[in-house]
């Protein structure tokens, strides 16, 4: 099993854990929408002269590039963290319901 | 004045200024041509005024006759109009470096700057919904969940949350930047191309001065320095221009990127990077281990 596959909840952890799931979920549709907006800010990466050369003597096309760098490393990361977000919504879902599981099997096996 | 609209296409723009000088080159061309032409038109009266006015030539050479005295003077007319053909074709080679310098070392991309603005707008689009559906979420899981684990995760979601609003409204402000930057340097560009355009007038005007020369020896020489003149003040008011942009928007301008990246950490970007949580609790997300 793949990390972040989720496991269907069982026991009385059901609907919780379903609604965990589903969160999980939706941060895998926020963490696409971050890489969406990392994609948009190729369109200011390596552009040093963008304000012209004697601008740039004042340093307005690194601040730009610096700028533009920052976001898009921020939009990056903030996409693999909404990824593994949502990826731990599934797994506390799964040890929800294995816990609920393995429980059962215990309190069956009492004598 | 009016003002010639550049465009705010590089390329075009580069293409309308070379045409602006084209045309002052142009003008001075015609200036030339048209004293040209007035002196072949009066040589009747022109040569006999240069003979007379031309102290080397008098005296023993007086001897020669009209003839012999029409070709010195026309010798003597040729050179001084060649002179002054070079001092004008100097000062305005000189001038065209000169705009080409003032021009094209601020020769950035604003129709670039417009659509990296355009980007980051769009990009917010993205990020713009983020808190909401969080907020959601925190209400959609609070429902049925609580305890530590709960509790962590709205501190860590809400930590997610803060920084896409803040990347959102650093989007903004440098769109905004961005669109400023691009409509400052097009409406430079257009004070350029006014000024060369305008340059071109004067010259045209100054060319014109020729018609009421008096009949007088070397008289084109009076319009012919009110031509360099010209030259010289019009491309002095390019490089003021060129300096009043720098000065009063570059510089400022500079100092705008200079806050916005210093303010990645008060936009939820400590450090000036995203809350990776992940990194700071590396087993939050470890794989489950299902027995």
């Amino acid at each position: 099993m793949a990390h972040g596959d989720p496991i269907p909840p069982a026991g009385g952890f059901s609907v919780e854990a379903g609604r965990l799931v589903t969160a999980g979920g939706r941060w895998d549709d926020l963490s696409a929408g971050l890489s969406t907006a990392h994609g948009h800010m190729a369109e200011g990466a390596g552009r040093p002269f963008l304000f012209g050369v004697v601008n740039e003597l004042a340093g307005i096309g690194r601040q730009h590039l610096a700028f533009n760098t920052a976001v898009t490393a921020a939009l990056s990361s903030g996409s693999t963290a909404a990824a593994h977000l949502a990826n731990g919504l599934v797994e506390t879902a799964n040890d929800y319901s294995d816990t609920d599981v393995s429980q059962a099997a215990n309190f069956s096996e009492v004598p | 004045m009016s003002t010639t609209q550049a465009s705010n296409d590089p390329e075009v723009f580069a293409v309308q200024i070379e045409a602006a000088i084209d045309a002052v080159t142009e003008a001075i061309g015609q200036m030339f041509e048209d004293i040209a032409t007035f002196i072949n038109n009066n040589l009747d009266w022109i040569l006999p005024l240069v003979g007379g006015g031309i102290g080397s030539l008098g005296g023993p050479l007086g001897a020669l006759g009209g003839a012999g005295l029409g070709w010195l003077a026309s010798q003597s007319l040729q050179g001084i109009f060649d002179d002054a053909c070079t001092q004008v074709s100097e000062a305005w080679e000189a001038g065209v470096e000169t705009i080409r310098q003032a021009v094209g070392d601020i020769f950035g991309d604003p129709l670039q700057m417009a659509v990296i603005a355009a980007s980051y707008q769009d990009a917010r689009g993205e990020l713009d919904d983020m808190t909401f559906q969080v907020g959601q979420l925190e209400t959609f899981l609070g429902n049925d969940w609580s305890g530590d684990g709960f509790n962590a995760y709205v501190a860590v979601a809400q930590q997610q949350a803060t920084a896409a609003a803040g990347i959102s409204g650093l989007l903004s402000d440098a769109a905004t930047l961005l669109n400023q930057g691009s409509t400052e340097m097009v409406q430079y560009w257009s004070n350029q191309l006014t000024n060369v355009t305008h340059l071109s007038m004067d010259v045209t005007s100054a060319a014109g001065s020729f018609a009421s020369l008096d009949k007088a020896t070397g008289a084109w020489v009076a319009p012919t320095l009110d031509l360099i003149a010209t030259a010289v003040n019009g491309v002095a008011d390019i490089v003021n221009t060129a300096v009043q942009y720098y000065v009063g928007l570059a510089v400022q301008y500079a100092g705008s990127w200079d806050d916005l990246n210093a303010s990645l950490g008060d936009a939820g970007l400590p450090n000036g990077e995203w809350p990776r949580f992940d990194l700071l609790l590396g087993d939050l997300n470890g794989q489950w281990d299902h027995t």
